[in-house]
């Protein structure tokens, strides 16, 4: 087995009162892709969000977690969010290109938003590698200073995988990337994520169960904020433990 | 991933074809050669095919839940699992000839066996057939492995009956004559196994159903 590079023990995150998660432990593997898989409002997006720390920002909602989520065996409660965001990085369902800024700009954004200063060819180096490594660098490399706003959908959503990757993160979160795409636009994106797992582990929340047999090696399931099971997928879809779990795969709830 | 998958089923199978082709020639030296160590190989190849026969049951498995294949990858996959269990029998009926065999060595000098080493070249060669059929997608060798099954069912026919008419008045040869006709019934189903890899080799190409004398194109 793998080595884990994201370790959660106890996990419990609250809107309020209300329990959104309910004592998930899991560990996630290195150079794997992990689908976590779940019937709407089982809290799946809230666990990952919970990864990056981005569910405590929630605070009008009263966001709140207990319990502990180790990167590489460090506790990310003590460390600071901004850099726990940039070793775990997240790629949202709809894609959000920064409109303002450049193809360029918004490569780096990660590094400009937080005021970290780099030479300009350093800078250039990791916008061709993150785009390259996006497939979109033959498709921009002559518009690099125009706007992202002017892409496809597919394409803006590469450029948003490109922009998580500028920061050369050990995770990265994808909240349904591909839920707005067309089948081409997704295909594209499934095969680049199979690429990009040589160098970084992925977590992908998907409503797409084709999706989840088709790119992930673990799959994790979610219903009513409990993680119900956890397997390679191989085995979780041809021959699942939790009745629940065959029930949501076989098409009776969800 | 999904063509690794495809590719791995097509050469485990291409194996697993390699393997049953090898136990039925051992089978046949067995047999006509009255050569106990070829009969003794065959038992011994017999658990490699039920182990690869798993395998790629299981593979195919995989293949259906995760990659949830269409047109003709999915009529591939059908055709694999058919093929796989197909292969598996007729390594079944190669046992079954080795084991007549076996007993038929001490008639060595009785035996007649007149028209069975024929009905084993053209099973053998529709064997064959099929099975290049398969690897190369080729339906116009497909259609040639269905035109010989008449051929071989002709000749059972004859063995029986010459079988069946010695029988009735040498009754010491009633023991010899009854492996001589299930040797030639298994090497009949061998050739409607192998009947059936050539169909399913249409099937797989051209979505055509050309069983049982039908001809019908799938989902019209």
């Amino acid at each position: 087995m793998a080595d884990k590079v994201l370790s959660v023990r106890g996990l419990n995150a609250y809107y309020g009162n209300k329990k959104a998660v309910l004592d998930v432990n899991v560990d996630f593997y290195k150079n794997k892709i992990t689908a976590i898989m779940g019937p709407s409002g089982c809290g799946k997006t809230t666990f990952l969000r919970c990864l990056n720390r981005i569910h405590e920002v929630n605070i009008e909602a009263r966001a709140r977690i207990e319990g502990d989520i180790f990167l590489n065996s460090e506790n990310i409660a003590r460390m600071h969010p901004i850099l726990v965001r940039r070793r775990i990085g997240m790629v949202f369902q709809k894609p959000n290109p920064f409109p303002h800024m450049t193809i360029y700009d918004n490569v780096i954004a990660g590094y400009k938003l937080n005021g970290i200063k780099k030479k300009k060819h350093e800078f250039d180096t990791i916008v061709e590698q993150s785009l390259t490594r996006t497939a979109l660098w033959g498709e921009v490399k002559d518009s690099l200073y125009d706007r992202g706003t002017f892409l496809s959908g597919g394409q803006q959503q590469r450029l948003c995988i490109a922009r998580a990757l500028a920061m050369n993160p050990d995770v990265i979160l994808l909240d349904e990337p591909t839920s707005a795409l067309d089948p081409i636009a997704t295909a594209k994106i499934e095969e680049l994520l199979n690429e990009l797992k040589e160098n970084v582990t992925i977590i992908i929340v998907t409503h797409n169960m084709a999706q989840a047999g088709r790119i992930s090696d673990y799959t994790a399931f979610f219903y009513l904020g409990e993680l119900l099971e956890y397997g390679t997928t191989e085995k979780l879809f041809t021959n699942p433990e939790n009745e629940k779990t065959e029930n949501f795969l076989t098409g009776r709830f969800g | 991933m999904f063509e690794k998958r495809l590719n791995e089923i097509k050469n485990k199978l291409s194996l697993q074809a390699g393997t049953v082709e090898s136990m039925l020639q051992h089978a046949l030296s067995g047999l006509f050669d009255s050569d106990r160590e070829s009969c003794e190989k065959v038992f011994q190849l017999e658990e490699n095919v039920n182990r690869l026969e798993i395998a790629i049951d299981e593979l195919c498995t995989m293949v259906l839940a995760l990659n949830q294949p269409e047109a003709r990858h999915l009529r591939m996959i059908i055709t694999a699992l058919k093929n796989n269990n197909d292969l598996e029998r007729i390594g079944d009926h190669a046992v079954n000839i080795c084991e007549s065999a076996m007993e038929l060595i001490s008639y060595m000098n009785k035996k007649d066996y007149i028209l069975l080493p024929r009905m084993a070249g053209v099973t053998m060669e529709m064997f064959k057939k099929a099975v290049r059929s398969f690897m190369t997608d080729d339906v116009n060798l497909a259609a040639e492995v269905k035109e010989l099954d008449d051929t071989v069912d002709e000749m059972e026919q004859q063995i029986l009956k010459r079988s069946i008419s010695i029988m009735a008045v040498e009754t010491d040869y009633i023991s010899l004559e009854y492996h001589i006709i299930r040797i030639a019934q298994n090497l009949e189903r061998i050739a409607d196994l192998s009947t059936n890899i050539a169909e399913e080799t249409i099937f797989m190409k051209e979505g055509r159903i050309v069983k049982h004398g039908e001809n019908e194109t799938l989902g019209e």
